[in-house]
């Protein structure tokens, strides 16, 4: 891009200004004392280009305007690739901004607001800000501390931000290293107290057992207890009902069987007058009459064969009809009765288990062994007094006066029995509860622990990544570094010896990235902060100059600016004048315009085009060799 | 953006605005072409968040007047 027209208006401190018929080769130099205006020309063309210039940001651009007045405006015309291109930009005070850009060969507009420009004008310079101001444009006044040339020639390599990021990562890293040891010795924390709860894994489960089956027994027992108690109040009345009715079938069975003796006996007789009457001879009745009365017996016989049937019959029913039911409630409640006295007679022990009979000891809810052997066999001497109670309620043997009395003594063991069973369960209650709480406990610190070991696997996940981040970001530096110093050996040291009268012929980036620069008197490489301010900013001028030539082929930018503020500050005479003879020949390359601000005309400037700067609209004239003439 | 390492479209320099942002996507999209051996899913897994990690902390260092 070459600049060939610049007009500004209420620009800074200038109310109007217009820079014509600018040469497209050549050393602009721009010539004046402090504040005479010369770096507002700079501010000018990056205003105009991109919204700002290099000390004032767009949202305070407003402060460009010229005290006083509404607006400033730049209208910029340049040239590229052989294009020419008009490039209008305007401000308000409040930092309001519009653009436009206007194609000259096409004779329309490309871009019309300041956000279309900046697209537009990335497509026709190759180009953006942040490469205009560290290829193109330099500044003395960004560049007054010891260190700054460093950083500046860092920034050219494109290492300074990876050597921040790296320290910044590096500190991260540790802050991850402090987090993860905190969550380790948090975990670490919680595992002691996990296990100085000591949890049994198995208790509670057990326990729980254990609880059941004394509930089970415990309802099986009440209800047994129900069940006697009901059959006993029915026993005797059931016991009378029996042996009344088993009374009543003896009789009946006798009553039958008398009559089927009868029947067998009348049959007999009927059949033998009936048939055989002539040995009747003897009683002297006629055997007409012996046969009416052998028929007359059959007869008979038959009523007393029906009566006795009948008899047996009505037997047979009254026992079917009614001796089950009696039978049946006989059976349960001899169950009932068998089963009270074998629970009454097992112990809990045999039920439960070897390990929940320890636990039961050890809780004092179940006697030590030996003491226990001598209850159970002072239970099973009572018990003994019950023995055949149950056969005999069964059969209705038992005599209900002697039920009467017995049942209330098993029924009063019974009751003892579940009294205890209930103390028992008592006492499993309250350590259930105590081992529910231990295991909500065990959990809460287990959740803890999860909790903890997936913060632990997050920061070391965090860890790789931060390392990786940082290999990455020291090869990219080393990267940075090599293309950096091949630029310079290939672009720079025709420059550094220029710019340094021979005094350092090349400037590399070693493997700390540290600047060091090529002493041809000492035969080898200096620190870069050993060597002297102003030679420091020579050798940062001439890499800046470099570094300009290669973006503009780089881009393929056809002929470039180049806008140097105050380069000379830290000249002395002879290098100021060696440098300008080196900037005036690089303007027959690629960065053929060169724009320099100086305090004064000085030696070596011959051949260059003066613009002297005194608020005022300057002119444009060539310095002849006298150095006196100017405009 | 499928290349024989996966989907690339996370290094669009499009994405970011510092320069410091596009050299270190050069940087990446260089290294990745020259890996040898071709890294494993896991390996360009923390490759990735990796170098998104440094793009964004250079994102964030960068100052306005840095971007576009």
């Amino acid at each position: 891009m070459i600049v060939t027209d610049l007009l500004a208006e209420d620009f800074r401190k200038y109310e109007y200004l217009h820079l014509e018929a600018l040469p497209e080769r050549g050393l602009l130099a721009l010539v004046g004392g402090n504040e005479s205006g010369k770096s507002s020309i700079g501010d000018a063309i990056a205003f105009a280009l991109f919204g700002h210039s290099l000390a004032v940001d767009v949202t305070d651009s407003g402060k460009l305007v010229r005290w006083g007045s509404q607006a400033a405006s730049v209208t910029l015309s340049f040239r590229q690739r052989g294009r020419h291109y008009r490039l209008a930009r305007r401000v308000d005070p409040g930092g309001v901004q519009s653009a436009s850009l206007w194609s000259v060969d096409e004779g329309r507009t490309l871009a019309d607001t300041p956000v279309e420009v900046a697209q537009a004008l990335k497509g026709v310079l190759g180009y953006d800000y942040p490469a205009f101001v560290r290829a193109f444009y330099w500044s003395q006044q960004i560049s007054t501390d010891s260190k700054a040339d460093t950083e500046s020639l860092r920034a050219m390599a494109g290492v300074r931000a990876y050597l921040q990021l790296e320290q910044q990562l590096q500190q991260e890293r540790q802050q991850e290293t402090g987090g993860l040891e905190q969550v380790q010795s948090r975990m670490e924390a919680l595992r002691q107290a996990r296990d100085t709860l000591a949890l049994d894994r198995d208790l509670l489960p057990e326990l729980l057992d254990i609880r059941e089956t004394l509930e089970d027994r415990q309802r099986g027992g009440g209800s047994l207890s129900r069940s006697i108690t009901q059959s006993a109040r029915s026993y005797p009345e059931d016991h009378a009902t029996f042996h009344a009715l088993l009374g009543r079938l003896k009789w009946l069975n006798r009553l039958a069987a008398v009559g089927i003796g009868a029947f067998l006996l009348l049959f007999v007789a009927g059949m033998l007058l009936s048939w055989l009457p002539g040995g009747f001879a003897w009683s002297g009745q006629e055997p007409e009459v012996l046969i009416r009365l052998g028929r007359t017996l059959l007869w008979g016989g038959m009523v007393v064969a029906l009566m006795a049937s009948g008899l047996l019959f009505w037997g047979w029913h009254a026992e079917q009809r009614r001796l089950p039911a009696l039978r049946d409630r006989s059976i349960r409640f001899a169950a009932s009765l068998a089963n009270v006295v074998r629970q009454l007679g097992s112990s809990l022990e045999e039920t439960l288990g070897e390990r929940a009979e320890h636990y039961l000891v050890g809780r004092k809810v179940l006697m030590p062994p030996a003491q226990a052997a001598e209850l159970d066999a002072q239970v099973q001497e009572r018990l003994r007094q019950f023995d055949g109670l149950p056969e005999r309620v069964r059969l209705f043997e038992a005599d209900p006066a002697s039920v009467g009395l017995q049942v209330p003594a098993l029924m009063d063991d019974l009751e003892r029995h579940n009294t205890a069973l209930d103390g028992f369960v008592r006492v499993l209650d309250q350590d259930v509860v105590h081992e529910q709480t231990l295991v909500e406990q065990y959990q809460g610190l287990n959740q803890g622990l999860t909790d903890r070991e997936a913060e632990a696997r997050r920061h070391h996940h965090t860890m790789r990544v931060q390392d990786m981040a940082l290999t990455l970001v020291q090869r990219a530096s080393e990267h940075s570094a090599a293309r950096f110093n091949s630029i310079v050996h290939k672009r720079c040291q025709a420059l550094l010896a220029d710019f340094t009268q021979a005094h350092y012929d090349s400037l590399e980036i070693n493997t700390d990235f540290a600047l060091r620069v090529l002493s041809r008197e000492k035969g080898d490489f200096l620190d870069f902060e050993e060597i002297s301010a102003g030679t420091q900013r020579q050798i940062a001028l001439a890499m800046r100059v470099a570094l300009a030539n290669a973006l503009a082929e780089s881009t393929d930018a056809g002929q470039q600016l180049l806008f140097l503020d105050e380069p000379f500050a830290f000249f002395d005479p002879e290098r100021t004048s060696a440098t300008l003879q080196s900037l005036k020949e690089m303007t027959d390359g690629r960065v053929c315009q060169i724009w320099v601000t100086v305090q004064s005309v000085l030696d070596g400037m011959a051949g260059a085009y003066l613009v002297y700067c005194d608020g005022t609209q300057p002119e444009i004239a060539m310095i002849d060799d006298s150095r006196e003439k100017k405009t | 953006m499928s290349t024989p390492l996966g989907n690339m479209s996370w290094l669009d320099p499009v994405r970011f605005k510092s320069a410091a942002s596009r050299r270190f996507i050069e940087f990446c999209r260089q290294d990745l072409a020259a890996a040898d051996p071709r890294p494993d899913k896991a390996a360009l897994a923390l490759y990735r968040e990796a170098a998104l990690l440094v793009l964004e902390r250079l994102e964030a260092m960068s100052t306005p007047r840095d971007r576009t």
